[in-house]
């Protein structure tokens, strides 16, 4: 018995090796070598100076932090709320009716056009942001106003949380999208088929039936996309570069500023790692309480089976 | 004169050259890799590259002419990305310090020295432009020395120069009433301070008035160094050259941010000014004219919008005139900011006397007049000026009157800190996020972050 | 008798005009909701019709009247397809290759290593399974640019700086997370019954795993491999920062390079080149976005 065991956890380790190497080396290591760098005071010269909890007693006096803190939460729960989850699960519904109705093709039009922002280089997607956007007449939108006798409107600076919100929510929202899709394409038939001899519409079929099975997926998407929202801050730097004073910076966007940001960067790699050690604890409280609330547990313990 | 010295710097190159033919063997026929990393990021400046590869193409020829065994193979490298990923490349490499990965030659801004410098990437060049001084560096404008000497040593040889200006639309100025010849008479009264940043805003207001602009005034949106001009305009200062300090004058900086926020607040400049896309400046200023003026413009504009939009050299004398930023007050005086860039040898390069040598060749006057005329740069050198194909420019002739009033930035490692702190505070009061008086405390806090209490402050 | 009522009265609701009035208040229900789907959705991508398409007639035109109307319809612009930009850039074909290259390469390390890794971590009871998993999220946390010194010393100490190989493993590393997990959610979903009747049968473990479990999951491989592809050929930050060297570069960091510091760009010529670049991986999709139906995270609840 013991012999299988040991046979057993021998196999284990044999195939989880490699990805635990993989991870080790590229993953674990980075990080823990970037949370070394939050107790020095690195700059360009790339050495190890060790001074404790300044760069966190840095943190505590720096005023901006605050503006920038707010800024994170505002920008993060409102992309979430707003196009990660909702415009996602709207996306994936739709697509699933139409997928249902009209056929595959349609379907897959649309579901294809809002992953394209997602393979699109982030300079690009910056550059068509910027035409939409563009203060001046040459814009989309300004150009639409100026058709019916409207003045140009600085998009970027009047709404300028706005405007980072819809343009990570655009590209945030597909991933939801396809995750939700192939949820919802997944519940067997059996259960819609009840559901319609039932003598429920559509609406009351997603209501009652689709959206309760696919309550772990939405879970799923919340949590890891709030993560991806705290640490994503390339699009709000081509954009809008922070906004108008600081309207835009999001925490980790600060902190890529003070590692390579401004005119001269200043390459304080100390405090920006600093920042974003303080960022990985945010983002751990988040994942343990979405852990708690949602009760990922649930999924780890004997492997389900599932309706196909 | 000329011809002797011509002569002279001959001589002197056959014998380094032979000097080298001797110390390398003339056995067998060997080849040295001299490599360099250069930048634009603007495209039209790729002769910081490519006068490098001449050089070492008209080095081969000599050393053919020689008859030594030996050629120099010079692999440049031009990148047009931006200035945060070149500079993030030559510190990444720069730190290890391995010979193999870092290259002979760096070609970047003059900022750049001070942090190189200090940092011990980079050789000091005294002595090995020593040989080389008489015949090629003594006819460089004396001046650019001053924007490549750190810590007392020369670390670079002067690669370009430009100046920056006000660019105004002329015609909103002939829709204004202004003839030709007061036209052609501004750039005088700004010199001679008739013109000040007061009768710009003056102009301004008219231009609005008449409905011709929807923009009067409008600025860089990114950080830069421009906007220190201002200060000297309002005759403050930014470095102590002698003490090495930082200067932080607070009268001027809140003057040079009222000027800003005041602007904003009348509607001549958009208070947004800080968010718009680079391009969008450029076609109101260049190509439509919503603009009315542009006052952190800078020289080699005109290359680039002939070639990224089109337009034609004419369309561009038609419509545009530019002066030096105008003084704001009594003690200012108007000015422009140079920003040159300079050749550096690095401290890991095994090559280092031929890396100068081919510095010394790259800065030939024929080479280095093809790149002011392609990237639309100034004369570095005395002689560059009677060179005919660069006298033939009249742009670059016209540009060249600004000279006498250049400033440079400040060669103070910690300089970046406080042009990014201006310029937050000029977008922030703007915005009208902050009153003048908290941008200037927003700048000290920056820069004492930086440097600590190593600043003077008046 | 009374069944027989009730039995009637149930039936009546079938009849046939009861039912015709159904069907016919269904359809119209219906294609108002239609109606309302498409109009939602055509609504909701107009921002994606109109700036992709502006993209397009970009590409296509010599300049553009009032930012949006293109003039003088050129092909000129794909001239970068035979002539390079600049001496100073690598060859566009050479720079393809090397996307794929990271493209595939990513693909490949992610089937091979997450596949098996999910299988254990599905399937079999080990000390510390769920901590694994719950480090998914955490190790998600780090913003990828404050890595970006680390991983350049893991790189260098690894003599992996300046090459593909060493931006694909880098890659690979931090999506292994979210690939394990996703390749879970299909291996839960295998019942255990087949795969206990293949070991009541006398197969190893590795044996099942091989012949029985796998093709089970081959739509969680593809989707998976469909990821890692997507993401590795639009890898940017770390090929910019971790290679030098010109003939590494991918296509990132070629239209990075057109566009420069963002103060002029050849319009044009930037829209040719994205389209260049986004089409492969568009074509890619379309072709096998029907594997990408099928991915889950686990957890519809039987």
């Amino acid at each position: 018995m013991k012999n299988v065991k040991r046979r057993g956890y021998g196999m284990v380790f044999l195939l989880l090796l490699p990805a635990l190497l993989i991870i080790l080396a590229f993953y674990v290591v980075p990080a823990v070598l970037t949370g070394t760098m939050s107790l020095t005071n690195m700059d360009h010269r790339l050495s190890w100076n060790f001074v404790g909890l300044q760069n966190y007693k840095q943190m505590l006096q720096d005023t901006i932090l605050s503006r920038v803190f707010w800024n994170t939460i505002v920008y993060v729960f409102g992309t979430l709320l707003c196009f990660n989850v909702t415009f996602g699960l709207l996306l994936a519904l739709a697509t699933s009716y139409i997928a249902e109705r009209q056929g595959e093709r349609t379907s897959m039009f649309f579901r294809a056009l809002w992953l394209l922002p997602r393979f699109t280089p982030p300079i690009v997607y910056g550059v068509i942001w910027l035409w939409i956007l563009d203060p001046t007449r040459n814009g989309l939108l300004n150009g639409v106003l100026d058709f019916f006798g409207g003045k140009p409107v600085s998009w970027i600076s009047k709404y300028p949380v706005q405007v980072i919100v819809l343009t990570n929510g655009v590209i945030g929202a597909s991933f939801g999208m396809i995750l939700f899709y192939s949820a919802i394409t997944s519940i067997s038939k059996e259960y819609n088929w009840a559901a319609a001899v039932d003598g429920a519409g559509w609406l009351q079929r997603i209501r009652y039936v689709t959206l309760p099975l696919i309550r772990w997926p939405l879970m799923f998407v919340t949590a890891y996309q709030t993560l991806s929202l705290l640490t994503s801050y390339e699009y709000i730097l081509i954009i809008t570069g922070g906004g108008p004073f600081y309207r835009t910076t999001v925490w980790s966007l600060y902190a890529y500023n003070e590692a390579f940001g401004g005119y001269y960067a200043s390459y304080r790699f100390g405090y920006a790692t600093a920042l974003t050690l303080v960022l990985v604890v945010i983002s751990m409280v988040a994942s343990i309480i979405y852990w708690r609330v949602f009760r990922f547990r649930e999924m780890m313990s004997e492997p389900k089976i599932e309706v196909i | 004169m000329r011809t002797m010295k011509r002569v002279a710097f001959l001589a002197v190159l056959a014998a380094a050259v032979m000097l080298l033919a001797f110390s390398f063997g003339v056995a067998a026929k060997e080849t040295i890799t001299i490599r360099a990393w250069t930048v634009g990021p603007d495209t039209p400046a790729f002769h910081r590259a490519e006068n490098l590869v001449t050089a070492g193409e008209r080095l081969n020829q000599m050393l053919e002419a020689v008859g030594a065994d030996i050629r120099v193979e010079v692999d440049a490298d031009f990148w047009t990305d931006d200035w945060d990923s070149f500079r993030r490349r030559v510190i990444l490499a720069s730190e290890e310090g391995d010979p193999n990965v870092v290259p002979d030659i760096f070609v970047s801004s003059h900022l750049d020295i001070p942090v190189w410098a200090s940092s011990g990437w980079l050789e000091p060049l005294d002595e090995l432009i020593a040989p080389y001084w008489e015949s090629t560096y003594e006819d460089f404008f004396p001046h650019l020395w001053d924007s490549v000497t750190y810590n007392g040593k020369v670390w670079g040889v002067p690669q370009d120069i430009e100046v920056r200006m006000v660019f105004y639309r002329k015609d909103h100025l002939q829709a204004l009433g202004w003839t030709e010849e007061e036209i052609a008479d501004l750039a005088r009264r700004v010199e001679e301070k008739e013109f000040l940043l007061s009768d710009l805003v003056a102009l301004a207001r008219e231009m609005r008035d008449a409905g011709l602009v929807d923009y009067p005034i409008v600025h860089r949106p990114t950080s830069g160094p421009d906007f220190f001009q201002f200060v000297v305009a309002f005759g403050g200062d930014y470095y102590d050259a002698e003490a090495d300090k930082l200067v932080i004058d607070r009268a001027a900086l809140e003057a040079t941010l009222k000027f800003f926020a005041d602007n904003a607040n009348e509607g001549l400049t958009p208070d947004g000014m800080t968010t718009w896309p680079w391009p969008a400046v450029h076609r109101a200023i260049a190509i439509e004219g919503t603009a009315g003026m542009q006052i952190t413009g800078g020289m080699w504009f005109w290359a680039e919008w002939q070639r990224d939009f089109g337009i034609t050299e004419d369309e561009l004398w038609e419509n545009l005139t530019w002066t030096l930023i105008p003084a704001g007050n009594e003690q200012g005086r108007p000015n422009q900011l140079g920003h040159p860039l300079a050749y550096m040898v690095t401290a890991p390069s095994r090559h280092k006397e031929l890396a100068a040598l081919l510095i010394t060749l790259a800065s030939e006057v024929d080479l280095n007049t093809r790149h002011a005329l392609e990237a639309a740069k100034l004369a570095i050198r005395r002689s560059q000026t009677a060179f005919p194909r660069f006298t033939e420019s009249e742009y670059l002739a016209e540009a060249a009157k600004l000279v006498p009033h250049q400033i440079f930035s400040a060669a103070h490692a910690a300089f970046g800190r406080y042009t990014s702190a201006l310029h937050e505070a000029v977008g922030g009061v703007e915005t009208g996020a902050l009153t003048p008086a908290q941008g200037v405390d927003l700048i000290i806090q920056r820069v004492t972050q930086a440097v600590g209490d190593d600043v003077i402050i008046r | 008798m009374a069944q027989l009522k009730t039995e009637r009265a149930q039936l009546s609701r079938f009849s046939p005009e009861r039912l015709r009035v159904e069907a016919r208040k269904e359809k119209s229900k219906d294609r108002a909701l239609t109606v309302f789907i498409y109009a939602f959705l055509i609504v909701a991508s107009l921002p994606i019709i109109l700036g992709y398409g502006w993209l397009l007639l970009n590409s296509f035109s010599e300049t553009l009247a009032y930012g949006v109307l293109p003039k003088g319809w050129t092909i000129k612009n794909f001239r970068f397809l035979w002539e390079l930009p600049s001496r100073y850039y690598p060859d566009l074909w050479r720079t393809t290759w090397n996307t794929l290259l990271l493209a595939v390469g990513m693909t490949v390390i992610m089937i091979l290593i997450a596949t098996p890794a999910a299988y254990v971590i599905s399937r079999m009871k080990f000390p510390g399974r769920s901590m694994m998993l719950a480090m998914t999220l955490i190790l998600h946390s780090f913003p990828g640019v404050t890595l970006l010194i680390s991983l350049y010393y893991v790189l260098r100490s690894l003599n992996l700086l300046n090459s593909i190989v060493g931006v694909f493993l880098v890659k690979a590393g931090l999506m292994l997370p979210l690939g394990i997990w996703i390749m879970k959610g299909f291996f839960d979903n295998v019942s255990w019954d087949v795969e206990m009747s293949g070991l009541v049968d006398g197969a190893s473990r590795l044996q099942t795993l091989y012949k029985i479990v796998l093709p089970q999951v081959k739509p969680g491989i593809a989707a998976m491999a469909i990821f890692s592809f997507i993401n590795g050929w639009s890898e940017y930050i770390y090929v910019i920062t971790f290679i030098q060297k010109k003939e590494s570069w991918t296509l990132s960091s070629y239209v990075n390079s057109i566009i420069g510091d963002f103060q002029f760009i050849d319009y044009g010529l930037l829209s040719a080149t994205a389209l260049f670049y986004i089409l492969p991986v568009l074509l890619f999709f379309i072709f096998t976005q029907k594997y990408l139906m099928t991915v889950t995270v686990g957890g519809t609840k039987g």
